[in-house]
């Protein structure tokens, strides 16, 4: 007997940071994900759950990495703010209108299309 | 009106000196009763200066060395109010020209200034005498 056996394995990577995600270190961020998008990874979850403070530019990283990941295809996925005060922020912009947000990273891993 | 307690600073405009800002509000804020959600307002006050002052070293001193952000925190007691005061020396800055959000679509740029109003009860600029003068308030 024959068996063709092919494993399809589509890469998700997953972002996280325990920093302020702000002006000051936004480009970082911004940086990493284009090298990831780079490498031919269209799947990515931004991990927030741990970042203590997020301004607008931190924000901005966000969009910029969700439009370039859908440009290829695939999709941003984040995972929410332990933080009250930048959850509530996420809603009050919308965020969680135009991002899939979920509570946990594995949670948003299985939220790909497989 | 009584002033509780009062906080100066004189920072260089640079984008982590200004992170000393955040520390300042939760710092004179911590002692505060009654906030309501206290997390929540402090969270809120520290992000919408945070915007101001990002905005300050990125536009108003954009090509210009050596700039300066001075800030005056002032707690008040009757009413209970947070002020915040901050002056640069960089260029003007024109607030009506900062066009709202599309919130129904999500935009990269265009959420600091709409935060700022959000979140803050009292936001007034004025240019004067070559002077940049920000007056923030939070009722708390």
């Amino acid at each position: 007997m024959n068996l063709t056996i092919t494993d399809h394995v589509i890469r998700t990577v997953v972002v996280a940071t325990q920093d302020r995600v702000d002006a000051f270190n936004a480009p970082q961020l911004r940086e990493r994900v284009t090298a990831i998008l780079a490498e031919g990874v269209n799947r990515l979850v931004i991990d927030l759950s741990d970042v203590p403070f997020l301004d607008s530019a931190g924000m901005a990283a966000l969009v910029s990495a969700l439009k370039q990941a859908r440009q290829q295809g695939g999709d941003v996925k984040l995972v929410w703010p332990r933080e009250e005060g930048a959850r509530r922020i996420l809603r009050l912009t919308r965020f969680n209108r135009v991002f899939d947000l979920t509570e946990t990273a594995s949670e948003a891993i299985g939220r790909f299309e497989h | 009106m009584e002033t509780i307690d009062t906080i100066q600073l004189n920072l260089p405009a640079d984008l982590e000196q200004i992170r000393l800002v955040s520390t300042c509000i939760s710092q004179i804020l911590t002692n505060t009763q009654r906030i309501t959600e206290p997390e929540v307002t402090i969270y809120n006050i520290q992000l919408a200066v945070q915007e101001i002052c990002v905005n300050i070293v990125t536009h108003a001193y954009a090509g210009i060395a050596n700039g300066k952000i001075h800030v005056d925190l002032t707690l008040y007691k009757r009413p209970s109010q947070l002020v915040i005061e901050l002056r640069d020396t960089g260029q003007p800055f024109q607030p009506e020209a900062v066009p709202l959000p599309n919130l129904d679509e999500v935009e990269e740029h265009g959420y600091g200034l709409f935060l700022v109003r959000e979140l803050l009860d009292e936001v007034h600029y004025e240019h004067r005498r070559g002077v940049n003068h920000w007056r923030l308030s939070k009722y708390l």
